[in-house]
Parts: C-alpha cells; structure tokens; sequence
C-alpha cells in the first residue's frame, strides 16, 4: 500500500514537473508573440488613419451599452465620460436592470430626462420594458427601464434597442478615454476580414483623478495593496496575455467591460447568455462557434490602444466575489460550447484554445492546491529532497516574477501611462510582492468556483463599487 | 544520480529566469531614464524652434534663415524642427511656407529616400510624412508604390496622395481601382474616406471613370464617394444612368446620390425613382424611399402607403417619416394604415409620428375648420394612445394653449382609456 502511494505521490511529482513547463513554456510563447506585436503596433499607430476615419461620414454609429443595477454612485459620472467621446455618431443606452435605489431616478434628474414612447423590437427575448427615456439636451442619450434580470439581460435589451450596427459594451463604473470608441473601431474600418467583436485595454481607475468626470487628470498609484496588485496583473493580462493570443486569431476572453460587437452577428448568435456570470467571455465562444460554423472568414480582434479605466474590488470579500465569478464563467463557457472541443471543424479554437483552456486555466487552480499538499507529502514521506523542494518553489516563485516584471516592462516600452519613477519602482514591487501569498488565495478563490460549479452553486456574485475620485480625490 | 540531473537542471532555469527578470528590470529602468532624457530634450527644442520658425517664416526670408533650422538628419533638434512645422501644417497656419521649408531643410528628401527601406513599417512610416509634408512634388514618388501588392502599404499611400490632392494622385487611384478594391487590397471604407479628401475635384475623374469600367462594386463605391462630395450635375447624370443598374448595390447607391442633399430631383430621376419603391430588394427599397422623401405629391403618398407594411423594419420606419414630410397628403394614408391590424407597422408609424413632430402638426388641427381633416386627425391621434403613444397629448394638456384643442384632447384620453 505504502509502495502504492509512494508511486502515485512520484508520478503526480513528475506531472506537477511536466504541467508546469508546458504551461511556462506557452506563457514564454506569447510572451514573445506579444512583444512584437505590442511593438509593431505603437509604430503602426504613428501613421494610423484615426483622423480620417473620425471626420468621415463613412465612420458607423456605434451605440454605447451600460447596464447599471443599484449604481447610484457612479451612473452619472459613466454616462456624461460615455457622452463625452469623440466619434462621429453614437448613442449611449443606459439600460437600468430593476435598481432598487435611486439610479433611474437620479440619470433623469441629472440629463432632464423626459419618457418618450419608442418602438422596442425583441429580436432577443429580454424581460419587460417599463419605460424609455430621454431628453433634449444630451439627444445621443437613451435610458431604458427594465425588470430586473441579470447584466446579460440587461445588454441583450441594450441591442434590441440600438439602432447602430455595431455596440459596444461598457460597465457602469467604468470610464472610457475620449479617443477609445474611434480606436476600438479602426480595424473594423481598417480590415479586409470582417471584425465580429474587439477589444480594448482595461486599466485600473482606483487611484487616478478625474477632471469634470470625463478626463484623466492625473495618474496615480492608489494606496490601497490590493489594487496594486490588481495593477500589476491587469497589466500581465491585457498587454501580453490577450495581445499574445490576439496574434493567433485565437482570442476566447474580451473583457465585457469595455469591448465592441457587430450586433447583427451577436444577434444571430443568440445574443448575451442569460445564465452565464461571464456573458462576455461565453458570448465570444459562442461567436467563434457561429462563424466557425457558416465557414466564412471573421476576425475576433484585441488592440492594446484604446482604453477604458475601471474600479476595482478594494477589500478581499469583493475581490473574491469577483475572481469566484470569473472562474466560474470560464468553466460554464467551456462546458456550454463544449461541443467545439477537438474538432478540427473549429480549427484552433477547438483543437488548441479549448484544450489549453480547459487543462491551464480551468483546473490550473486544482492542480496548482493540490500540487502544494503533494509536494509537502513528498517531501514528508522522503522521496523528495529539502534541496529539491526549495529550488522547485524558488524556480515557481521566480517564474512569477519574470512574468509580472514582463508586463510591467511591456507597459514601460509602450503606454506609460504610470509617469513618475515610483510608479515604475512601486509596480515592480508588486510584481514580485504578488507571488507570495496574493497569487495562492487567487488560486483558492478560482478552486472555490470549481467547488461551486461541481455543487451547483451558479448565482451571480455582485461586486460593490465606491465611487472614483474626483479633482480633489474624494470619493463621491 | 538522476535526482543530480533535475537539480543542475533547475538551477540553469533559476539562472536563467533570474537574469531575464534582471534583465527586463534594467531595461525598465534605463529605458524609463533615457527616454525620459529625450523628451525634456524634445520639449526644449520645440520650444526654441517654435518661435524661431514663426518669425522666420513671418519676416518672409526664409532663405536667409534656413540655415538656423538645418540639422543633421535623425538628431534630435532635426525631430524637433520637424514637428514644429507638422504643427503649423496641422493648424493650416501659412502652409505655402512651411511646405517649402519641409523641402528646403531636407525632410522631403530624406523621407523620399526612406521610401526603398526594407522595413515594412519604416516605409509606411515614411508615406504617411510625405503625405502629411503636402509637397505635391512627392506624388510622381508615391504613385509607383500603388502597385505593390502590401496592403498596409497601399492604405497608407492612398491616404497620402489623397493629403496631397494633386490630380496626378487621383488619376493614379481612379486607375488603379479594379486592382485596390478587386483584389481588396485597400478596405472599401478606407478608399472612400481618402477619396472624400479630394473633395469636388475629384468628381471630373469619378464621374469619367464608368465608361470603362463594369464592375458594380467599384461603380458603387464610386456613387458612393458622388453622394458625399458637393452636388454637381455630372454626379447626378451619372446616378439616374445607374438608376436601372442590375445589381441592387449599384441602384442603391445610384438613389443616394440623387437622394443627397442639395440635388432638385428632376422630372425624369423621379419617375425612374419611384419604380424602385417596389424594388424585391430591400435595401434598394430603403435608399428608394430616402431619396423621395422631398416629392411633396400626393402620388408619392399612395406609393409610400404600401411600403408602411413592407417586410422590412427599417423600409416601413423610412416610409413613415417620408409620409410626415408630405404634411396633409399624409393624413389619409396614415389614417387607413394605423386602421389595419399589422402591430409591427402601425408602432413604426406612430413612432415616427411622434419623433418627427408631426403629432403636433396633428393635435393643432383638432381645432380645424375642416370637420373631415379634424375627424381624420383626432381618429390617429386615439389609435396611437390606444398603441401607447400618448406622450404629444399629455404634454400638450400641460404646455397647449388652445382651449378648443385641449378640450379635444381631454376628450381623447378619457376615451383612449376605454381600449
């Protein structure tokens, strides 16, 4: 018996060895990938035609989509940085999912709203429209009031009520810069390949001073651990994690917070998936399953120039709410487009991304917390030596490190938006900070959602928002 | 043994990680501190050419103080001359000037030169200034690069000839049309957006280029192009020539130029206009209803009565909002349509309705001489409450004046809630 177990404790040794390097190895690929990218990118963007394509009439209307639920603190300041854009022609939708407190109440007062009667088509099923509402003032302006039913919901009667072709989704308690529409729209404009959905750069908005709630007054890093954290990883994710596999076609995760969609295609895709807590990374799934389908070409691009800044969790209840939510939208999206998995009909989607998805991502958590237990239980039954153990966790420590430091550099050659010199100190800090002890209770929360999935328990988590800061850095 | 081998093995990853990551620190570091150099650097320079070339270019000597201005190619004063004059060029302020220094420092030659680099990026880095320089001499240096077969490329040099608006920039793309759109070389959209830049000066060209060419994605981008430029009887000639066009891409777009703003429809555009109310394609029936929207007739009016209830949302809602253009020629029509039992149709006329203002228009004749136009009046003005389209009336009973109207409306509400 005890041979047994020393044999298994062995074999998972050498698995824990294997997984691990392929992992790092992939993370190294597009690491690489990304670096070139981001690089060919900045160069590509001194001459891009962001100009042209602004004072063309030929420019699409975009509608902007905020679904608000109980967001009286930030609605207003969303709305006017929506309105605030510089595009052509575009609407904001914002459409209030059943708030219980004063969000509807305070958008009317604030944009002198009046109701108005609109036709509403369901082209996808949403749940009862109560009322529309809009104004002379701000005439780019819509509200729409609905029962509740869930942000997927909420942005699928956001679509129904645009009138744009494309729309473009944005969280209420976020803030997009004043060029991000336009960017986010140039490889549609600039594609010989459809562009079914793309995505920008979120950043993190705690810290930074707002001017008049629309401009970027002023970058800094906030105080609180926590964020710095998220600083650093928000970093890693967006600019060498989604660039990487952006450089691939192979895209399965844009952010719901800030990302733009032709809405016909979603439309016939069936729209956003009520029942999934990551409508977006499922919706982009479920995209590449359509067009993968109907055989004809499309494009599901991420570029690293346009950004929109969001708040985020402050204290380590709402972050794990969030993170809980995050992984178990990721289980829920594979498994409902499962039927993609290693058929080569999908191409890469189905014969490398899922995979990758599905023995990385989904059960890396697991994998990961197990591995802590089995390498202690190596190291306590003897077939794991003191030396050993160290330099394995020295080498999965370090490796970590390189990969905060590299997201942390890419920003550096690229955006700087980080100005001063104890920002560039403070985020390389965090960087190696972040892989003792934030990266594990990740790993918790993420293992959590396992359990949550594997016992049924799907409901959506929410995430409470504070309000950002304005010139003279209070919250409000 | 074995065990040795995984460790020596770990070690040389730990060495490894631990210099990439020292690595991409110092990088971060020394990077973050030269650049930060170069753009103090910069901002100075800027600061002292600034005024420099400004009072250089005012004094009107310019060849007397070039010199001042002259530097080595790539340093950093040269960069900082250089987006000096990019910003007079970019607020239009004395242009004549500026694109003659851009030629007389060197800039025009260098990025000339530039044009033969290897580098993809570092050549269309290189169209784009010239582009933006304005020196119509750099066209005959552009043109030959519209055959290379780099879209990237080719995107950029159209943009750029088409900052330079010189005649032998145009010609050059209308020519080269079938190549750059056929073989989707440049993005339709990107085309249409450079060509837009040569404004009323191109249609000479767009216009004269149809008579060889049959290719109705090209003829339809270049009605395209017609409907945005300034109006102009050539454009126009060439739309009702296309009116009958098989392709329903070319009709489409053929309509929207004699749709476009400025055009009086004449006679003969508008009986071959109004056929293409019935077109079997939707889009051409859109673009059709669009363009008739200024034939204030009552033989409009009937056509548009049947397109209220055509299969497409958008066609009906056009058709609705021509309808409350027509005025009093409308109310019959929208009469016997919001009678019918098509939900779908009647909504996107009351919607219209009330979007155009034309509820008002309808509310203000409930006090009409007419009894028969205050009877039609009143009647639409109840079947849209019963649709739930209310909002006119109710505010009118707040806001109106007219007692006679208010009365009139009072009435109507009370009866509505009867549904």
């Amino acid at each position: 018996m005890r041979e047994a177990v020393i044999t298994f404790i062995l074999g998972f040794n050498y698995f824990i060895g294997a997984y691990f390097g392929v992992m790092n190895t992939i993370y190294a690929c597009l690491l690489v990938m990304s670096l070139f990218a981001i690089l060919r990118h900045i160069q590509r963007i001194k001459y891009a035609p962001i100009g042209d394509f602004h004072a063309s009439l030929q420019t699409p209307p975009v509608s902007i989509l905020i679904p608000v639920h109980n967001e009286v603190n930030v609605v207003c300041k969303s709305v006017r940085a929506a309105l605030a854009c510089d595009y052509p022609l575009f609407e904001v939708i914002v459409i209030n999912d059943g708030s219980q407190d004063d969000t509807l109440k305070t958008v009317i007062e604030k944009f002198r709203l009046k109701k108005i009667d609109r036709v509403y088509r369901e082209f996808l099923e949403t749940e009862t429209v109560k009322g529309f509402y809009a104004g002379e003032e701000t005439p780019n302006l819509l509200v729409i009031d609905k029962v509740q039913g869930g942000k997927s919901d909420a942005l699928n009667c956001g679509i129904n009520a645009s009138r744009s072709p494309y729309f473009c989704s944005v969280d209420a308690d976020s803030l997009l810069e004043i060029d991000a529409l336009i960017r986010i729209m140039a490889p549609v404009l600039d594609s010989h390949v459809p562009v079914v959905a793309c995505g920008g750069v979120v950043r993190v908005l705690n810290g930074v001073i707002v001017r008049d709630d629309v401009t970027i007054q002023e970058i800094e890093l906030p105080k609180n651990r926590l964020v710095l954290f998220q600083i650093v990883e928000y970093l890693r994710g967006f600019l060498f994690g989604r660039v990487g596999w952006d450089a691939l076609n192979s895209l399965l995760i844009l952010s719901g917070t800030f990302s733009m969609f032709h809405k016909q295609t979603v439309i016939d895709s069936g729209g956003f998936s009520v029942g999934n807590v990551s409508e977006d990374m499922e919706l982009i799934v479920r995209l590449h399953r359509h067009k993968r389908r109907q055989g004809k070409p499309y494009r599901i691009r991420f570029i690293s120039d346009p950004i929109c800044w969001t708040e985020v969790p402050i204290n380590f209840k709402m972050l794990a709410r969030q993170r809980r939510r995050w992984h178990l939208g990721l289980i829920q999206s594979i498994f409902e487009n499962s039927e993609m998995l290693l058929r080569p009909r999908y191409g890469i989607i189905g014969m490398v991304v899922m995979p990758y998805y599905i023995f990385f991502e989904v059960i890396g958590p697991l994998i990961e917390v197990t591995g802590y237990f089995v390498v202690a239980l190596s190291y306590a039954v003897g077939i794991l030596s003191i030396k050993f153990l160290i330099l394995f966790l020295i080498l999965a420590i370090l490796y970590g490190v390189f990969l905060s430091t590299a997201g942390v550099f890419l920003e550096e050659i690229t955006y700087r938006r980080y100005p001063r010199w104890r920002h560039l100190f403070v985020l390389l800090l965090y960087g190696v900070f972040e892989n003792f002890g934030y990266r594990q209770i990740n790993s918790f929360w993420r293992l959590q959602a396992i359990v949550n999935f594997l016992t049924g328990r799907t409901h959506w988590e929410h995430v409470q928002h504070k309000g950002r800061r304005d010139e003279k850095g209070e919250h409000r | 043994m074995h065990d040795n081998v995984m460790i020596i093995f770990i070690t040389i990853a730990i060495v490894t990680i631990t210099l990439l990551t020292a690595a991409l620190l110092l990088a971060s570091i020394v990077r973050r501190g030269w650049r930060g150099r170069m753009h103090r650097q910069l901002d100075d320079l800027r600061k002292t050419y600034r005024d420099g070339v400004r009072t250089a270019i005012a004094s009107g000597d310019i060849a007397n103080n070039e010199k001042k201005f002259r530097f080595k190619p790539g340093s950093r004063a040269w960069q900082a001359v250089e987006e000096v004059l990019q910003e007079l060029m970019a607020a239009k302020r004395q242009t004549g000037e500026v694109k003659a220094l851009f030629h007389r420092l060197g800039y025009v030659d260098y990025y000339e030169n530039r044009l033969g680099h290897r580098n993809v990026l570092a050549r269309a880095s290189a169209i784009d200034k010239l582009g933006k320089m304005g020196c119509l001499l750099s066209t005959s240096r552009l043109v030959p690069l519209l055959d290379t077969n780099n879209p990237e490329i080719l995107s950029v040099t159209v943009r750029a000839l088409s900052r330079l608006r010189s005649k032998e920039g145009l010609v050059a793309i209308i020519v080269r049309l079938p190549n750059l759109l056929g073989k989707s070389l440049v993005t339709r959209k990107a085309m249409e957006t450079a060509l837009l830049n040569f404004g009323g000066e191109a249609i000479p060209y767009l216009t004269d280029y149809r008579e060889d060419q049959s290719d109705p994605w090209i003829l339809s981008c270049i009605l395209e192009i017609l409907s945005l430029l300034p109006p102009d009887p050539r454009s126009l000639s060439l739309a009702i020539k296309y009116l009958g066009s098989a392709h329903p891409e070319v009709r489409s777009k053929a309509l929207k130029v004699i749709g476009s703003d400025g055009y009086a429809i004449p006679s003969q555009a508008a009986d071959l206009t109004l056929p293409l109310l019935n077109d079997p394609v939707w889009f051409v029936r859109l673009q059709a209803v669009k363009s008739v929207r200024e034939l204030t007739r009552e033989s409009t009016a009937k056509v548009l009565e049947k397109l209220l209830f055509d299969e497409n949302w958008r066609v009906r809602s056009e058709a609705a909002l021509a309808l409350t253009r027509i005025g009093s020629f409308a109310v019959d029509v929208f009469y016997n349509a919001l009678k019918t039992k098509d939900v779908y149709a009647k909504e996107s006329i009351c919607e219209e309705i009330e979007k155009t203002l034309f509820s008002d228009w309808l509310i203000m004749h409930l006090s009409d001489d007419d009894k028969t136009l205050r009877a039609k009046c009143y009647e639409i003005l109840r079947l849209m409450h019963v649709l739930g389209f209310s909002i006119p009336l109710t505010a009118y009973m707040q806001t109106g004046e007219d007692e006679r109207v208010k009365q009139a409306v009072r009435h109507l509400l009370a009866s509505g809630a009867d549904r």
